[in-house]
């Protein structure tokens, strides 16, 4: 047991015999809330998170700190700083999650319009903008067919504007949030999937983003359906003796997410098609359109309120005409990065309403969404894999 | 005489053992009270609007003033009863629109308290601000809202 846990474990004990205090109220019209996630890691092969290969690993940790400020009745502003370890994919940085300027433009009783400026949150899917907060994501992984850990710094957070509305029809809420921006730029993770080793270059977008989502929520999130949508063009720039050339790559995906929520019973399913391009990187690596589908079903159970049960079949594909992965066995790679189908089964236990612990099991087939900087030798990695996690979360 | 030993036997401890279940019923039942900080001049009038407010779609009075809400913790009993019976949003449905309200920057969400006297002194102390308690009672800064508006027809 390393000394960081030790320490981590300690202050979790803290937590749990602390009194319980959700929100600190600073002053009148400033808030500031937090969280703190510690995760553990066991895998049969592969690593996932650290070296979890027939071993635990406890590099998974999230801290979180948010403060939000009401200026007068139409200004408010917000930040949020993220503290990140993810195995060798993020080594613990300290990061701006969101910090933005929010004006409300135009309200009635049943329409809003207003917009926000600085770093703001895309709205991807159902997760995407609370993704890293443990209370709010259905597993301790989320469904890796939508919200790729690869690429989780892409779409994560952008700097510009969102315009956003929201409109009252019916018994429901009718929303639309569009953003445009430039992303975070930390892509390494894409860029190793795509060329490996090799690649001596940055992959960065150089101009702003588009990223948007249409939502309507019937009867308060009972039943919700929304489309997003993102166009994302990465330029690469060649490093020294690179034996790439200065090509593009661009994600235009789209995801079409459906959720209903009853008193027991979540079920939720999103499904993602992305048509990609790989373009103009020379001789080593001929251009290169493939389309990626791929999808989820979820079902929660809701034994009582401290208690929960979540089902999971999640499956991906990164080349829909290449479902077995020929590609990858052409140049020398395990054909299996072409694909993952990964059944999870969980439990979650809400000890107070600010205390959390989850564990969850995945029965996995295909490594399309391993982490490239966790498992460096791709021709080390197996087709068949299981994963145990627990997690551990506080909130304030 | 069958008549009246049937009743005496059977039917009389029946009757008197509902009597005692409705008994407990009504004790186990809460009743609840929507309340505003006196400022507030035009109170939620139906549960769609009261359920528009507490889930953060309606954040502004009709004056434009900002609405600050106070709730019990999510497993507090009369929470439950709260938005299971007059909301009729499940506690979890709730917690759920708070959180990704509050960790994705996009708004405050309701302020917990820890008993009566706190709710009371909250909503009391706090302009445009609305809460909730078990039974009505006679305070200060603080307006009741008529129950009757939130029963019958939810999709009111």
């Amino acid at each position: 047991m390393s000394k960081k846990f030790q320490l981590l474990l300690m202050g979790f004990v803290l937590l749990i015999i602390s009194p319980s205090v959700i929100a600190v109220e600073l002053a009148e019209h400033v808030q500031l809330h937090g969280f703190l996630t510690q995760g553990a890691f066991y895998t049969s092969d592969n690593n996932y998170n650290g070296q979890s290969d027939d071993s635990v690993s406890f590099d998974q940790t999230e801290i979180g700190l948010n403060i939000f400020w009401q200026a007068n009745e139409k200004i408010d502003f917000s930040a949020q700083t993220l503290y990140r370890r993810a195995g060798a994919v993020e080594n613990g940085d300290l990061r701006l999650d969101y910090g933005m300027m929010n004006i409300n433009l135009f309200n009635n009783e049943d329409n809003y319009f207003g917009a926000r400026l600085g770093r703001i949150k895309n709205p991807i899917g159902l997760y995407n903008e609370t993704r890293d907060v443990a209370f709010t994501t259905p597993s301790i992984l989320l469904p890796q067919s939508i919200y790729m850990d690869r690429s989780r710094s892409l779409f994560v957070s952008s700097d510009g504007a969102q315009l956003y509305s929201k409109h009252q029809i019916g018994d429901g809420w009718l929303s639309l949030k569009v953003n445009y921006g430039v992303p975070q730029n930390d892509n390494d993770e894409i860029m190793r999937t795509m060329f490996g080793d090799f690649a001596q270059g940055t992959l960065e977008a150089d101009n702003a983003v588009f990223m948007g989502q249409i939502k309507y929520n019937f009867f308060s999130d009972k039943y919700i359906i929304a489309l997003s949508y993102a166009d994302v063009l990465l330029d690469y720039d060649t490093g020294p003796g690179d034996l790439l050339a200065a090509g593009s790559a661009r994600f235009s995906p789209y995801i079409l997410s459906v959720q209903y929520n009853g008193e027991r019973i979540s079920l939720t399913g999103e499904y993602y098609y992305a048509q990609n391009e790989f373009e103009d990187f020379g001789s080593y690596s001929p251009d290169y359109f493939p389309v990626t589908t791929n999808w989820y079903l979820q079902g929660t159970y809701r034994f009582s309120h401290k208690w929960q049960a979540v089902l999971r079949y999640d499956e991906s594909y990164l080349n829909e005409d290449d479902k077995s992965g020929a590609i990858f066995e052409q140049v020398g790679l395990p054909a299996h990065m072409g694909f993952s189908k990964d059944w999870m089964i969980g439990m979650r236990w809400d000890i107070r309403p600010d205390l959390m612990l989850r564990g969850e099991y995945h029965n996995i087939n295909g490594t399309s969404w391993l982490p490239y900087a966790d498992n460096p030798d791709r021709n080390q990695t197996k087709q068949y894999w299981d994963l145990f996690s627990l997690q551990m979360s506080y909130r304030f | 005489m069958l008549k009246k030993g049937l009743y005496r036997f059977f039917l009389a401890p029946i009757r008197s053992l509902l009597a005692l279940m409705l008994l407990l019923f009504v004790s186990n039942s809460y009743a609840v009270s929507i309340i505003v900080n006196e400022s507030v001049s035009s109170s939620p009038a139906s549960v769609k609007e009261l359920r528009n407010i507490f889930t953060l779609q309606k954040r502004y009075w009709e004056n434009g003033t900002k609405i600050h809400i106070f709730v019990f913790p999510d497993d507090d009993p009369l929470h439950r009863q709260f938005s299971k019976t007059v909301t009729k949003i499940f506690p979890h449905q709730y917690r759920r629109i708070w959180d990704r309200i509050t960790f994705s920057g996009t708004g405050v969400a309701p302020i917990t308290v820890y008993n009566l006297s706190e709710m009371l002194e909250k909503v009391g102390q706090t302009k445009n601000s609305i809460g909730y308690i078990e039974q009505p009672v006679d305070q200060q800064n603080i307006k009741i809202i008529d129950p009757e508006l939130f029963q019958g027809n939810l999709n009111e």
